[in-house]
Order: structure tokens, then sequence, then C-alpha cells
């Protein structure tokens, strides 16, 4: 790849990467208004173990990796093909 | 006044959910409430080859008329668009584990039933659970947000009818039903014979000797006419089941006598040509197994495996002796395909047999450890002091059999052959 090329795929992830930590923020804050404070996460190689407060009310919850990337997948996806990383 | 409620969860289809949940192909936009939705897919033996067993059917597939054991080629004659995929037996097990923590975070009185069933009970009315229904659902919801897997729940006075509200729970609008005490007996009443859980080829008899075609029949026989013909243990359970009865944790197997092991045999519908297809028939008869081994209160060490061939010409019979007592199925599991492996010829098989014998009582080998943690987390002391009360150390002793040790075990060994990964 040329190295104008390289710049600009630089330049797309950094957007992209902008764009993800709005939406990240944007999360955190709904999160607030809800009263969900996440107290804990442990994360292993196929899950994370998440500790949280909802409404004073304190629980646990697990989130599998394998289920969260079937949901995320196809951005994945779209993102490889966009920034055109070889595979 | 303070009773317990009974529950029995019970996932939806669990092998081919596991698949649904976990290939982004069918992720988006799947419903809760919806399972129509979702693909037709199955999970076969052995995708390549038309003669490769059904072993799990998402509900769309089943309204098509598929079921389980037929074959491949028969079921793709009722569904031409048909997903077919392969077992992925340590993925199922992974989801099973983390699934039934889930369950006992919610409810810390939990007993594991099966791969893909959970019992578990709660006082009520308490201040912590309120609503049988609206606590149920919570775990409803909550093992849908968590692995994106569907499941019902019945309710009932005690183990054995909330195993028989879960399979009317089928039916329910919302997954969940709850018999109360009182209405138990009218919703027996009507229930058809085969429809009797647990009861086995007991309920044959009950049709061929005695005409009964539901179980409010059954309740019009007397105790003793049961137990003339069953023998006192069966005769009295049968009479119990009938009136809506079970004193669980007193169980059904616990007048066998104790420390002589414990075996289960099946014969299939056809012959099983698939490592994969035994895989799992072979998981199913180990989880019974350990089921009951745990019910009598033994762990055992010497694990069996028994194969018949087709045309029931021939076979194997092997055991293996461990190093320490178990009676956890995600432990023994690895142990029984090898054994499968180390003796299998490749013919097709028609029965499979598995043991777990050598056992010694596992009073002394109680941890509570993962149990106590939770206790503390939920602030649920109390209630926990008079469930133990109740029930003994015993019903409290299944939280243990899922303790992380045990899946690290699982994920080293290799299981369900070639589609692990
Ligand atoms: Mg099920």
């Amino acid at each position: 790849m040329r190295p104008l090329g390289q710049l600009r795929r630089y330049l797309m992830l950094r957007l992209l990467h902008e764009n993800i930590m709005q939406l990240g923020k944007y999360t955190a804050q709904e999160l607030d208004e809800n009263h969900i404070e996440i107290l804990h996460i442990d994360q292993t190689a196929k899950d994370f173990r998440i500790q949280y407060r909802v409404n004073n009310k304190e629980s646990q919850a697990i989130f599998m990796r394998v289920m969260l990337y079937s949901d995320i997948k196809a951005i994945l996806q779209t993102l490889d093909e966009t920034v055109e990383i070889p595979s | 006044m303070i009773q317990l409620v009974y529950g029995l969860v019970d996932m939806q289809s669990f092998y081919a959910s596991c698949e649904v949940a976990t290939r982004s192909e069918f992720s988006r936009g799947r419903l809760q409430h919806d399972d129509t939705i979702d693909p037709s897919l199955v999970v076969a033996g052995d995708p390549e080859h038309r003669r490769g067993i059904i072993l799990a059917a998402t509900p769309v597939a089943k309204a098509k008329g598929i079921t389980t054991a037929m074959t491949l080629g028969e079921a793709l004659r009722l569904d031409r668009g048909l997903i077919v995929v392969k077992p992925r037996m340590e993925l199922y097990l992974d989801i099973s584990v983390r699934i039934q923590q889930t369950i006992q975070q919610h409810f810390p009185l939990h007993e594991q039933f099966s791969v893909d069933e959970a019992f578990f009970a709660f006082s009520y009315p308490t201040g912590l659970f309120r609503d049988p229904i609206i606590v149920s659902q919570a775990l409803k919801d909550a093992i849908w947000d968590q692995y994106r897997i569907r499941c019902r729940i019945g309710l009932g006075p005690n183990k054995w009818v909330a195993k028989m509200a879960n399979k009317a729970a089928k039916k329910a609008a919302n997954g969940v039903i709850w018999w109360r005490e009182e209405q138990v007996q009218q919703e027996l009443d009507g229930i058809p014979i085969s429809g009797m859980w647990g009861v086995k080829r007991r309920g044959e008899i009950l049709t061929r000797v005695f005409g009964c075609k539901t179980i409010g029949d059954v309740a019009n026989i007397s105790g003793a006419r049961l137990k003339q013909y069953f023998g006192n243990a069966w005769g009295e359970i049968l009479y119990r089941w009938s009136h809506g009865i079970d004193l669980s944790p007193i169980d059904p197997y616990s007048y066998e006598a104790p420390n002589k092991g414990y075996s289960h045999k099946t014969t299939l519908a056809r012959d099983f040509e698939e490592r994969s297809e035994v895989a799992v028939v072979l998981l199913e008869l180990l989880d019974e197994v350990c089921e009951r081994v745990r019910h009598s209160g033994q762990k055992g060490r010497r694990i069996s495996v028994g194969i018949t061939y087709a045309g029931f010409d021939g076979g194997f019979h092997k055991a293996k002796t461990l190093g320490e007592y178990t009676d956890d199925a995600k432990l023994l599991y690895p142990v029984c395909l090898s054994l499968f492996d180390c003796f299998w010829n490749g013919e097709p098989v028609r029965a499979i047999a598995v043991g777990l014998n050598d056992l010694i009582a596992r009073t002394e080998m109680i941890q509570l450890s993962l149990f106590e943690d939770t206790i503390k987390q939920n602030r649920l002391n109390q209630v926990i002091d008079h469930l133990h009360a109740r029930f003994g150390e015993m019903s409290l002793y299944r939280a243990s059999s899922l303790l992380p040790a045990g899946q690290r075990e699982t994920r080293s060994g290799k299981i369900g052959g070639h589609t692990m990964g």
C-alpha cells in the first residue's frame, strides 16, 4: 500500500476510535442515569463476570465471550473489510 | 405461613439453542418471546452424511416435524433449507456450567438436575422472594440477557410437582407455571399416564394392568394395591406422585442399597455410526448416573462404558478406576470418551451403557466454599440456615459440583471429538 493509503487507513481508525469512545461515554452515562453501578469485572478467556449494583441491590452476572462476539462479529467483519487489513 | 416453593428450570432445546446463540449469522434480531424467527437448525452427528442422526433441533425445526433420533436425510426431506451443524460438546458444557451458576445466583438453594435443568427452592412469602412468578420470570430474563437462551420454569409445592408443572409450562405464554398446593390434584388428574414423569415402564403397567389413562386414574387406586403390584417402595412412590406428594430430598432412588454402584443403559432407536452421536448419548447417560450417585449420598471412582454393536452382535464393556472419588459428570465425561475411543472398532452402535461404581459415602467431602461466598454476597444467611436445617447439607452439596475446578478439567480435555475448538 502507498504511504498515503496507509495514512488514510490510520486516520479512519482514529475516527472510529473517537466514535466508539463517544458511544462508550454515552453508555456509561446511561448506566449512571439508571443507577446501575459496575463494582467489578472479572475477565477470563471465556467470560466476563460482572459484579454490579442496581438501586442499591448488589448482583452478579456472567456474560460469555462467545455470545458477545456473535453479536458484534458482523461489525468486526465490516471493519476488517473497510480498513483492508490482510488477514 | 412460610412455605417452600420448588422450581424446575429447563433450557429450551439446549444444544440447538447454544448453536443459535453463538453464531453471528443468527444473533441479530432474535426475540426473547418469539422463537419462530429463529433459524430452522439441527445439531446432527455427521452433517456430511444423510444417515447422521438428529441430536437436537430448534423449535422452528421441530415445528416442521423434525424430531431427535430422526436421520438427517429424513429431516432434510421435511425442510430443504435446514441448517445442519456438528455437536460442540465442550461449548455446551461451558455454557451449562455458567447457566447453572446463574441459577444458583438467583436461588442459592439449587440442585443441578441435568446438563440443562436445575431444581431450586425458596421460602415464600418472605421479603426476599416476594412473588414466585416474578422471581422466576427474573431468572428467565437473566438467562436470556446473559446467554440468549430461553428456558421454562415450573413451580410447585415439591420437586416432582415442579417437574410436572415445568412440562405444562411449555404451553404457557410466559413459560412459567406455578401450581399451588390446593390446585395440584386437579392439574394432575387430567394428565395422561405417558406424561407422568419418572415412572418409566411402570406407566405401561399402570395402563395395561390397572387400565389407567390419566394420573387421576392412578390416584383412585389404593396405596395397598399399588404396593402389592409394584412393591413397597415403588407402590408408595406411585401413590404419592399421583396425589402430587413428594417428600424430596427423599429421592425415588434412595431406597436402593448403598454402595452397589449405578449404571444406565439405553438401546438406540437406530444404529449410531458417528463418534459424535455416541458422545452425546454417553453424556446423557453419565449425567443420569451421576445424578443417582449424588442422590445416594455417595461418590464413585470406577467408571465403565458398555457398547453393543448393531444387530446386538458383539461389543465391549470396559472400566477405568480413577485416583479420586467423584460424582461430577464434567470430570468423568472425558474418561468415558477415552474408554470409548480406545475400544470402539468403528462398527455402528446399537446400545450404550454407562456405570459408576466403587462408591463411598461422601459426607466428609462436602465443600461449601463457593456456596458460602454467594451467601455473603446476597446476605441470605438466615434463609439458608433455615433451609439447611430443614434439608440437611446434602441438598446444598450440588453447588460445589459447579466449582471452577471442574471446568478447568474439561477445558483441557478433548471433548466431543473433531468439532471441538
Ligand atoms: Mg431442555
